[in-house]
């Protein structure tokens, strides 16, 4: 027979309490993570609402303010932006805790008002940067994810080149939000990734840096 | 949560229950691990040394056993060559000592043959290539009780010089070790041929040896649990041993041993969380076949996420050099630590916890060169185990079994 059977059960016990407490871990961590990021958008919605009075202001009641209202839109550009990355790597991290689908969707919706906002500033204030709307999937089939991940490293290249003279807006098509699909609808985009330039050229598929510029050249 | 997710989580409750059971049992034998009262009466001893192509170190095993301090009337040593082509016959009878010649056919047969001219009332088994320390043969005779059937020695190598070797010497201090832990349970599971002693009568009464089996050490003990006697272990009796110091010749051992430990696994399935064969059903075979799947899952889990993480990056890797674009983002590798992070580190942690208490007892002071070993071993040999056993599978499967 088996000498010591408590020995077992004993490191059983011991084994699970440090399981149980390695997990709560990760909900803590996971948790403090998805708080984070919700402190940060309810932050960033304060904001946008604060830049929205400043733009409509500037617009309304201030018109050779443009310049302030640009400055404004591109700095929350800049922030949303960042926001969105950091919430796509926490959720890479997350292993217990569901998917972050509704802050994902609440951020989509904010960057479909900012880009609205976008366009209208660069109507009233005749500014000539570029939006430029990169059309993604939140859940891409694995050539998508790498077809994907390359436009978004090249955007990425490309924003740092022209800085504020380019307004990129990544937009989810698989998140069923309305805005989104009219858009989707409205532009005949039916892959991802695909790119929309100033609200009238659509680009599907994979763009590098160089036929980017060539594009925006022409264009602008 | 993922499929993946929760057999990497069941994976490392599995290893943290084994790392922290172990430890358990030291905390509480700690004072006793070496522990052995001499016996003022000692019984007849057979010391059987098996022998192929060994004439380069046959004779220092000789020596060794006849250096022992075990009355002299008492110890009979039988050298059993078995069809050697150099001259291990010739270095033996040099030596003065009984020496059986007969055809090729296996370390099992020889032993069974030896079995039946012995004399002594217990079997000492040495590979030709082990050197015990003078005390080992007292020591282990003592631990016997009237239901032992077998007790083993702290297996140890002897002066290990490349890598490899010093490696090998680093696993085997960890098995001796785990070895002692698993006789405090009753448990041990294997009677290595560096130098085990059996009780002859036990011997007989199972059969002797399987000539099947690669692994005959391991089938003897399994065989001998599964008829109730009991397997001791013996840490202070110490055998040096000479591993493989090639590559090519330790894969192959392994892949001996990972068949043999197949092979005795499916021989005795039957036994399989079954209480009426003592330890054997309720803890040894379990423990082995659980130890199996583990190896294989961890590779599983491993593979999986390196060949996809592999293939995603390479393909990101090509599509960005197609398309002229030269930055590769950190944030591609998504570097964010996960719950699994800190598993893994609990994990390993709890291992070096392990390590550490192995090297206190077993006087193994820390160094850089044994820190480098110890990592490497870690890192490199252990990973390794597992294609060893893949391999093992398929050539056990295919039945390609010739060494």
């Amino acid at each position: 027979m088996v000498k010591q059977k408590d020995i077992f059960w004993k490191a059983a016990i011991f084994t699970l309490v440090v399981f149980l407490l390695g997990v709560s871990l990760g909900y803590l961590l996971e948790g403090s993570r998805v708080k984070s990021i919700r402190d940060e958008y309810k932050r960033i919605e304060i904001e946008w609402a604060d830049a929205k009075l400043l733009n409509s202001y500037y617009q309304t009641l201030n018109p050779f303010l443009c310049g302030a209202a640009v400055k404004e839109n591109l700095e929350f550009a800049d922030r949303v932006y960042n926001e969105g990355l950091k919430l796509e790597r926490y959720e890479r991290s997350n292993k217990l805790n569901d998917e972050l689908l509704i802050d994902k969707q609440r951020y989509a919706l904010l960057k479909v008002e900012f880009w609205l906002n976008s366009i209208l500033i660069k109507d009233k204030c005749n500014v000539d940067y570029v939006n430029l709307v990169y059309f993604y999937k939140d859940k891409p089939k694995e050539k998508e994810k790498v077809e994907q991940e390359t436009q978004s490293i090249i955007l990425r290249e490309l924003k740092e080149e022209h800085g504020s003279n380019l307004m990129l807006i990544p937009l989810p098509l698989d998140l069923n939000i309305s805005m989104i699909n009219v858009m989707k609808n409205a532009h005949n985009i039916s892959k991802a990734p695909s790119l929309l330039i100033n609200e009238k050229l659509k680009l599907e598929g994979i763009y590098n840096v160089e036929k980017l510029n060539k594009i925006i050249k022409e264009d602008g | 949560m993922e499929v993946l997710s929760v057999i990497y989580l069941l994976f490392i409750f599995v290893s943290l229950y084994f790392s922290i059971f172990f430890l358990m049992i030291f905390f509480r034998h700690r004072e006793s691990m070496f522990d052995v009262e001499i016996n003022e009466k000692l019984p007849s001893l057979s010391v059987l040394i098996p022998a192929f192509n060994e004439e380069s170190t046959i004779q220092g095993t000789i020596k060794a056993v006849l250096d022992s301090d075990y009355p002299k009337d008492l110890l009979e040593v039988l050298v059993i060559d078995d069809g050697s082509k150099d001259k291990t016959f010739e270095r033996a009878k040099e030596m003065g000592v009984n020496v059986l010649s007969k055809e090729n056919s296996g370390k099992a047969d020889s032993l069974n043959r030896a079995l039946k001219i012995a004399k002594g009332e217990f079997i000492a088994v040495i590979d030709a290539d082990s050197y015990p320390s003078e005390d080992s043969f007292k020591k282990m005779i003592s631990q016997f009780s009237e239901k032992t059937g077998a007790v083993t020695s702290c297996v140890l190598v002897k002066e290990p010089k490349n890598l490899l070797e010093k490696m090998q010497a680093t696993e085997y201090v960890f098995i001796s070790w785990a070895r002692k832990l698993l006789d405090f349970l009753g448990c041990v599971y294997v009677t290595p041929g560096a130098l085990s002693i059996y009780r002859k009568s036990a011997l007989e009464n199972i059969g002797g040896f399987d000539i099947e089996n690669m692994t005959e050490d391991i089938e003897i003990t399994w065989n001998l649990l599964r008829n109730k006697y009991e397997i001791g272990m013996c840490l202070s009796a110490q055998v040096f041993t000479v591993p493989p110091n090639k590559f090519k010749k330790f894969w192959r051992q392994r892949l001996r041993w990972h068949i043999g430990g197949l092979q005795t696994l499916l021989k005795y399935k039957g036994t399989l969380f079954r209480g009426r064969f003592g330890v054997l059903g309720s803890f040894i075979s379990p423990f082995f076949g659980l130890s199996l799947i583990l190896s294989l899952t961890g590779l599983g889990i491993f593979s999986y996420i390196f060949l996809d993480r592999l293939f995603y990056l390479s393909s990101l890797a090509e599509s960005l050099y197609t398309n002229s674009s030269f930055g590769f983002y950190v944030h591609s590798l998504n570097l964010t630590p996960n719950i699994f992070t800190f598993f893994w580190l609990s994990l390993f942690s709890v291992t070096l916890v392990y390590v550490y208490f192995c090297y206190r007892s077993m006087k193994i002071r820390f160094n850089f060169n044994n820190s480098f070993i110890l990592l490497s071993y870690l890192l490199i040999y252990l990973a390794l185990n597992p294609f060893m056993l893949i391999h093992a599978i398929y050539k056990y499967a295919f039945g390609s079994m010739q060494w």
